[in-house]
């Protein structure tokens, strides 16, 4: 046997072969139904969502840290004037003290000895 | 037909595994010589499919993809079933009409033989003598679906072929 007959014997022996008859109907049967959404979402654009659906939550994310650190520096620059101003009412009220009492501070009577 | 099938169509599924199918169930039968084990396992390389579309692009991209998967499973089966009892590949009934419908000129019982002896490769190397003889592609086509080296596929496909040969020689001599 040459190497052409050779060859054409193999490729004659291990030809494509149909499946029994209904294969693709039972192929068929087993695919899982799919729910009425998921036709919405489609698979074959999942990929053209994915993107998209990337760079929004990308921007959703960048926005929302954006604002939470304006509202941490508000914040915080509220809580440093309310300190500074208990701080000063402190001060002010320790003043007033001293200079009641200095006011008030009883005197030893002169001159009638 | 791909971009339909994978938006859910099932009209252009059931289209995609008719065109595809014997391919996938021949691939399986000549690696396997078991109809039944064969169907089974072409039935979940569809199933496999439906969920990969989203990622093929073509049809050419499909069927390298059923090509590469159908053989990995196959391979896998044969793997997996070399422990268990097995029973003669000469005693397996021949299943139905090849693609074209005809049996071709070749002697039926060396194309039986050559099936036979196909089947009792090393998965790997039967393979390889499928893709090259069933679907006809070339060492570095081979190559690429299975991703393997391109010189990995010629010295398989050499190994394999000396072997069928001999073993062919040997069938002779003794008939």
């Amino acid at each position: 046997m040459t190497e052409r007959e050779e060859e054409d014997l193999l490729r004659e022996s291990l030809r494509r072969v149909q499946p029994p008859d209904g294969f693709a109907d039972r192929v068929m049967a087993r695919l899982p139904r799919q729910p009425w959404w998921s036709r919405i979402l489609l698979p074959a654009r999942r990929a053209a969502w994915a993107p998209a659906l990337a760079i929004l939550l990308v921007a959703f994310l960048g926005a929302g840290s954006w604002e939470y650190a304006q509202w941490r520096d508000r914040r915080l620059r509220a809580e440093r004037a309310h300190e500074e101003l208990v701080q000063a009412l402190e001060i002010t009220t320790e003043k007033v003290q001293e200079t009641k009492a200095r006011l008030f501070r009883p005197r030893p009577m002169r001159g009638i000895l | 037909m791909v971009r339909a099938a994978a938006s859910g169509d099932r009209d252009a599924f059931a289209a995609l595994v008719r065109q595809n199918q014997s391919l996938v169930f021949g691939l399986a039968w000549n690696s396997l010589r078991n109809i039944a084990i064969a169907e089974e396992l072409a039935q979940d390389v569809f199933l496999e499919l439906y969920s990969a579309l989203p990622d093929l692009e073509s049809n050419a991209h499909v069927v390298n993809w059923l090509r590469r998967v159908t053989l990995h499973r196959c391979i896998d089966h044969v793997r997996r079933e070399r422990n268990r009892p097995k029973v003669g590949l000469d005693e397996i009934a021949e299943p139905m009409a090849a693609e074209n419908g005809s049996e071709g000129d070749a002697d039926p019982f060396l194309s039986q033989r050559v099936r036979v002896l196909t089947a009792s490769l090393p998965p790997r190397a039967r393979a390889v003598l499928l893709l090259r003889y069933q679907e006809e592609l070339d060492p570095p086509e081979i190559a690429e679906v299975l991703r393997i080296p391109v010189n990995t596929v010629k010295s398989q496909l050499h190994r394999s072929l000396a072997l069928l040969r001999s073993k062919l020689q040997r069938t002779r001599v003794a008939t």
